[in-house]
């Protein structure tokens, strides 16, 4: 009778714990699986975007250096910095490109010359209607402009500047074309420029759709330096 | 009790051998996930070291300084070498030093051209060019080839900036 009743229990048990070790491991899995995904995928944008700020901190010596990026040679120096990330600036050009930015690839670089205009900057200009404004002297792009981050796509935090430039990216009429005028420019002075000073901005995006897990994307990284 | 002992002897003796089997399937598995986070791991601080060293020595040469008797080129080489944490040799031909200039950033100047491209103004790029990453744990998985022999991938790192001047009472550096 014992045994028969033990044997029974024994049944009974097998019968309901069947299964039970793989709907734990299930549940365990659930929350395991994208921690191990997150891990995978913040630990490695944290190397990334060490190495994007550097490359960012490279190609803005270089600008405020004199190093003409508006060039192809100039940006095949900045494709080979950014070796790896995949920044692409397309074929062949001569002469000067203010804009050379739909060449695909996951990288984009925008590079940024601004200014105040005070009072003695407008001297010569009647009207000058970008008197107390930072103005974009010059901007130059280059890589793959329409990038997007989780789903977004990139812009300059300086605001879009629409004025007509020349084929170096000089803005042609900077006190008075309302579209040089630099919207944000102010928000990310610690010490607000002075009439006729100017700064230099070097803003890069770097998507990275290889790491783009849907409940976990990437979205990339952006990175800019003041100098 | 002793039913309970009995049934417990046989479900036992029926449940043999399935631990290890279990163990084996979890091993394997473990294992794999193990390796693969050395290696990636390992790559990863791979390609952090190199282009840290690339970067430590392309600071070094905008200063234009050698050491001993070393011209410049061979002494930025020596401050990769030694920023690459014995991933790099000494003289390692994966180590290249080029100059150019402003006006013609991609075209490398070579050593004894003149006007030196070494030179306050000219840009310098550091780089180490073709590095193969290796394998921590260089297992294929097949039976007929059991190592694997060769690199998974190369890694080419760059870092470049506008020389500065020369240090006081020096007109030129050597190469």
């Amino acid at each position: 009778m014992t045994n028969s009743l033990s044997s029974r229990i024994s049944v009974r048990r097998r019968t309901r714990q069947g299964g039970n070790e793989m709907i734990e491991f299930a549940l365990f899995s659930v929350l395991m699986i994208p921690l191990l995904i997150w891990t995978f995928v913040s630990g490695f944008n944290l190397v990334r975007m060490i190495e994007c700020q550097e490359i960012n901190r490279d190609i803005g010596n270089q600008y405020i250096h004199g190093v003409d990026y508006s060039t192809y040679q100039a940006q095949q120096v900045a494709a080979r910095l950014a070796s790896g990330f995949g920044l692409q600036i397309g074929a062949t050009f001569a002469g000067n490109e203010a804009s050379n930015s739909s060449n695909g690839g996951n990288v984009y670089v925008l590079l940024s010359q601004v200014m105040y205009v005070g009072a003695g900057t407008c001297a010569s200009a009647n009207p000058c209607t970008n008197q107390n404004k930072y103005v974009f002297v010059r901007q130059v792009g280059f890589g793959e402009q329409t990038i997007k981050f989780n789903g977004v796509q990139v812009g300059s935090k300086l605001g879009n500047m629409t004025a007509t430039v020349s084929s170096g990216g000089y803005v042609q009429n900077m006190l008075t074309d309302t579209g040089a005028v630099c919207a944000n420019c102010s928000t990310y002075f610690t010490t607000q420029l002075t009439d006729g000073q100017t700064a230099y901005v070097v803003e890069s995006f770097f998507a990275d759709p290889g790491l783009n897990f849907s409940a976990y994307p990437s979205g990339g990284i952006y990175t800019s330096i003041f100098l | 009790m002793n039913g309970s002992a009995k049934v417990s002897v046989r479900r036992r003796r029926q449940s043999g051998g399935n631990t290890f089997i279990e163990w084996m399937f979890t091993l394997l598995p473990s294992m794999a996930i193990l390796t693969f986070f050395f290696d990636v791991s390992f790559a990863m601080f791979s390609w952090g070291t190199i282009q840290n060293a690339a970067r430590e020595g392309c600071r070094y040469a905008i200063t234009f300084q050698t050491s001993g008797t070393n011209g410049q080129d061979a002494s930025v080489a020596q401050v990769v070498q030694q920023y690459g944490m014995g991933l790099l040799a000494t003289n390692s031909p994966l180590i290249h030093v080029n100059y150019f200039t402003p006006a013609a950033p991609n075209t490398a100047i070579p050593a004894g051209a003149s006007p030196a491209g070494n030179v306050p103004g000219n840009i310098v790029e550091v780089s180490v060019q073709a590095y193969p990453l290796t394998w921590m744990f260089p297992i294929s998985s097949t039976i007929a080839n059991p190592f694997r022999s060769t690199s998974p991938a190369n890694i080419s790192v760059y870092s470049s900036d506008i020389l500065g001047g020369f240090p006081a009472g020096v007109v030129s550096v050597s190469r």
